[in-house]
């Protein structure tokens, strides 16, 4: 995967992230190069402190003032690492959108939702007030909230959680951003409005052609969803390629108990769930071996020597970092939908 | 049949809302069998954690109303005295959502595992047993959790926690409410493991509350489905998931994420119309939604009936088994 | 953590968890009691400083009774301990009478504030917990007392009982309970919201354990912190209360009752006041630094559980 410089949207190379703490450096992010172009969607995968949000957060510019960042961010040909801050606040203020998991929490529960579709648009572009107004309601309307005008000038409380997610991606979209940023955006929802959700993101991102990156702790959002994916572990990248490519040959151990643990439709109903033992690795230390290795049941004393890198495991940039690749796909792919 | 631990006639749970007043939990008839695990499904607002609560007695006091039968033990829990509630108590034991926020902050994790046995009255030495049995039981020990607090642990570390909380009493009954929603999907397996596990050891009956009918299907022998506070749909857990009979546990069923990349999701740019719950309206509440509402379906409510495929669907239009893609 | 434990502990986490996690205890230690600042720690040995004197003041070498005279009348401060802040127009010492009224001042307030302390506590745990009438009759009782005057209060009494150190401390208790019910009606009904208390009922507490063993620990933080403030109100009140001449009686010594008596001297002997308004400022200033410094200290646990 060689892309032309100017059709890439995001380029990451070697990206480390260490935290000084009480108790040493912590290792958030190691050696991470992703690339993401415009108009695709990438999957970012991973447990809890696998380091997905720290990377969000890195790109954003909103990790800790004490953290040391070495590496290189591009965003549509600038780089955004060593930037001034202010520079860089505007440039990703006025082009990225960001929906977190919790809309509750990112919405102001004191103002009109309406002005808070319009904030960025205001900030970013100076608009009128006339002009905002109709700008968050053509939002509100395009994120699929009913009778739009008389919305605008209600409070947060009076939406359920989907809706105000909906209010949340409207105020993502609010700047025509190049890239969307759905950082667990569904994980606090049911189901089925979770269902609606991406549905809403995934026929957004056709009609404006920008790049998406949705992250997520269930592989079952991505699949079918993104053109590629990125499987992070302990602060790493385990596997990455496209969605397609690691779902049905997974190259990691990890990638494939992840997607086995996935609860299935068509498993028999009696059938031991697949569960992955153990806990992620904390990155107090700069580790030398694989950090999955001793959750990993194909683990050998070569995975607690040496560090697998990542090295092709398919074709299209299909990347794995595995001493021991698995063989056979996931089981639970076996006569499902 | 046996009879039932639980048996629930006619519960309707209703909360103020200002002036106003919405039915939660609207006519729901319900038994649970010794050792039975029933799995309550529907979306946020379907009356699925009031009906936890409230077979419980859990429900606050201050805006309850509810009427109908609820019996445990043949005994009706609602005429239950101080005393009665607290034996009770002890054989109908809870799991939360968010284990954390489950447990008093100010306490070590030996007291919370050990503090339903003082509360109960168990001696010293017994409540130490019957702490290292369950700390045992869901894969930890005393050794592990002496002298933490709950926030040194993972999210599923603390669910196992809470498990063990409500396994040191003995219980005959466990109400699970979404255990597992706020886990990551690598560790929701083995909370799910552990309860179906435990159920079998201990024949435990169980309640299952969740969104996910995936995540249901491998614990519970019947589901019951909930729209609006009403049961929808109810039966074994083969006929549910194999042949569901309403339009609603289809919809249900479609919206599980399944990690299969083969084929690309096409995205539906249909938003569902959720039925407002304050004013009482007649006719089926998921008619809005329902992609095969008729004007009976306006007129009409449809109550619980055996369909041709052998559950009960409150449905006037049940689908048959040929309309459900194998 | 003994060592022997740090064993243990590391089968439940990685090593590395382990670190963190003794890494974080020590954090949360620090956390608990966070860096004051100078004026913090001025503040807080102020007031220690300041109960010691006024409970060993018997015992301090050479300070004369604060009730009989010691010097000329109205003399300017000098260098000497009884005469530091001069004396007043009938020649006692106001240093002597200073710390006596700190002592008589510091009982008052203190009473006070165990009284509507545990009127409040009591109240809003019954309003919080029960809501509905319970929380109705509540809020128009700690409405009521907020919006009656103090001088009513105070007058009402000593319609009954004339004026006594008794009906001061009544009074000056009486105040604050509606504000201290209140602060933890809302604490309650913010608890109440959690899982725990939920776990706690379905585990088979009654409302009494639930409301004492699980709710009102996590209030003590928050109640703690607004102690302090209240405290100086109660004070400048107490002040206030004894300047009209509702005090306690003559000659027993109180900073309010100092002032009073030097009002119709003060255009000619200033220095008369001072003693007695510096005792107010200081106390005051120090006992409000303490209750931000205890509040800082709320937040930073809260965020931490």
């Amino acid at each position: 995967m060689a892309p032309q410089p100017q059709h890439t949207l995001l380029d990451i190379r070697n990206l480390h992230l260490r935290l000084p703490s009480p108790k040493g450096e912590l290792h958030l992010l190691n050696d991470i190069s992703l690339t993401l172009e415009r108009g695709r969607t990438l999957g970012i995968v991973g447990e809890s402190g696998a380091g997905k949000s720290m990377l969000i957060r890195a790109i954003m510019g909103l990790a800790s003032r004490k953290a040391r960042i070495s590496g290189e961010i591009r965003f549509d040909g600038d780089t955004i690492t060593g930037m001034p801050e202010a520079r860089r606040r505007r440039l990703l203020g006025a082009r990225v959108g960001v929906v977190f998991q919790n809309p509750t929490a990112s919405l102001n529960a004191f103002e009109r939702v309406g002005p808070q579709v319009s904030e960025a648009a205001r900030v970013h572009r100076g608009i009128s007030a006339e002009e905002a107004r109709e700008l968050a309601i053509s939002l509100l309307e395009r994120v699929g909230i009913p009778d739009a005008a008389s919305c605008h000038d209600r409070y947060p409380h009076e939406f359920s959680g989907g809706m105000k997610q909906r209010i949340m991606i409207a105020s993502a979209l609010a700047i025509e951003p190049d890239l969307l940023i759905a950082d667990e955006a569904t994980t606090a929802l049911d189901v089925t409005v979770q269902k609606e959700i991406l549905d809403l993101l995934q026929i957004l991102q056709a009609e404006t052609g920008m790049g998406m990156i949705q992250v997520t702790h269930n592989l079952g959002v991505v699949a079918g969803r993104t053109d590629e994916v990125a499987v992070m572990y302990g602060g790493r990248l385990v596997e990455t390629g496209p969605t397609r490519a690691v779902f049905e040959a997974p190259g990691h151990q990890y990638t494939q108990r992840l997607i086995a643990a996935v609860p299935s439709l068509q498993a028999p109903i009696d059938q031991e769930l697949v569960s992955i033992p153990g806990q992620p690795p904390d990155r107090l230390i700069g580790i030398r071996a694989c950090p999955f290795a001793p959750r990993c049941a194909a683990a050998t004393p070569l995975c607690s020597e040496t560090m697998p890198v990542l090295a092709p495991a398919g074709d299209d940039g299909h990347k794995a970092a595995c001493h021991h690749p698995p063989r056979v796909p996931a089981q639970t792919l076996e006569g499902a939908r | 049949m046996t009879a039932p631990l639980l048996h629930v006639r006619n519960l309707s749970v209703t909360f103020p809302r200002g002036r106003q007043s919405f039915k939660a939990v609207d006519d729901v008839s319900i038994d649970l069998g010794p050792t039975e695990a029933l799995g309550l499904v529907g979306e946020s607002g379907s009356g699925k954690t009031t009906i936890g609560r409230a077979v419980l007695r859990l429900l606050p006091f201050a805006e309850r109303n509810v009427s109908g039968e609820i019996d445990f033990h043949g005994r009706p829990l609602t005429a239950a005295k101080a005393a009665e509630l607290k034996a009770f108590r002890a054989q109908a034991q809870m799991v939360f959502q968010d284990p954390v926020s489950s447990f008093n902050p100010r306490r070590r994790i030996e007291e919370i595992v050990a503090e339903g046995l003082r509360i109960q009255g168990v001696g010293k030495t017994e409540i130490a047993e019957r702490v290292d049995t369950a700390l045992a039981e869901v894969g930890m020990s005393r050794s592990m959790v002496e002298g933490r607090r709950p926030h040194q642990f993972s999210g599923g570390q603390c669910q196992r926690i809470a498990i063990a909380r409500a396994l040191a009493l003995r219980p005959e009954m466990l109400v699970c409410d979404e255990p597992v929603a706020s886990l990551d999907v690598s560790v929701q397996a083995r909370v799910l493991n552990l309860l179906r596990d435990m159920r079998r050891a201990r024949s435990l009956a169980m309640i299952f509350i969740s969104h996910d009918l995936a995540v249901v299907r491998s614990i519970c022998d019947r589901i019951a489905v909930l729209y609006m506070g009403r049961i929808v749909e109810i039966g074994d857990v083969r006929q549910i998931f194999e042949r569901p009979a309403h339009p609603y546990t289809r919809t249900l069923l479609d919206a599980v994420p399944v990690p299969d990349a083969r084929a690309k999701v096409v995205p539906s740019p249909e938003r569902a119309v959720r039925a407002s719950r304050l004013e009482e309206e007649g006719g089926c509440a998921f008619r809005t939604r329902c992609p095969f509402a008729q004007d009976i379906c306006a007129r009409v409510r449809p109550e619980l009936a055996t369909t041709p495929l052998g559950q009960q669907a409150a449905c006037h239009f049940p689908l048959p088994a040929a309309a459900v893609p194998a | 953590m003994t060592p022997g434990k740090t064993h243990d502990t590391t089968t439940a986490l990685p090593p590395h968890r382990a670190e963190l996690a003794r890494g974080w205890r020590a954090g949360i230690a620090r956390m608990r009691f966070p860096q004051s600042s100078p004026l913090e720690a001025f503040s807080i040995l102020f007031l220690i400083g300041l109960v010691l004197i006024a409970a060993f003041a018997d015992f301090i070498p050479g300070l004369v009774n604060p009730n009989f005279p010691y010097g000329d009348f109205s003399a300017p401060p000098n260098w000497t301990l009884n005469g530091l802040f001069g004396t007043d127009g009938l020649g006692r010492s106001i240093l002597s009478r200073v710390i006596y009224g700190a002592r008589q001042t510091l009982i008052i307030v203190t009473a006070a504030t165990v009284i509507s302390m545990v009127c409040g506590i009591f109240l809003g745990m019954l309003a919080g917990y029960f809501r509905g009438f319970a929380e109705h009759g509540v809020d128009l009782f700690a409405n009521t007392m907020s919006s009656l005057p103090p001088v009513l209060i105070i007058l009402a009494l000593v319609s009954v009982t004339g004026t006594s150190v008794l009906t001061m401390t009544l009074t000056l208790g009486i105040l604050d309970i509606g504000t201290y019910a209140r602060i933890t009606k809302g604490g309650v009904i913010s608890q109440n919201d959690r899982d725990y208390v939920l776990a706690a009922r379905a585990l088979g507490a009654g409302h009494g354990r639930v409301l004492l063993r699980e709710i009102l620990p996590n209030l003590v933080p928050t109640l703690t912190a607004v102690v302090p403030p209240l405290m100086a109100g109660l004070i400048i009140t107490e002040g206030s209360l004894s300047f009209l001449g509702f005090g306690i009686p003559a000659p027993a010594p109180s900073w309010g009752g100092m002032i009073a008596g030097s009002t119709d001297l003060i255009s000619r002997f200033p220095l008369l006041i001072f003693g007695p308004i510096l005792a107010i400022v200081l106390t005051v200033y120090a006992l409000n630094t303490v209750g931000d410094f205890l509040a800082r200290r709320v937040d930073i646990r809260e965020r931490q559980l």
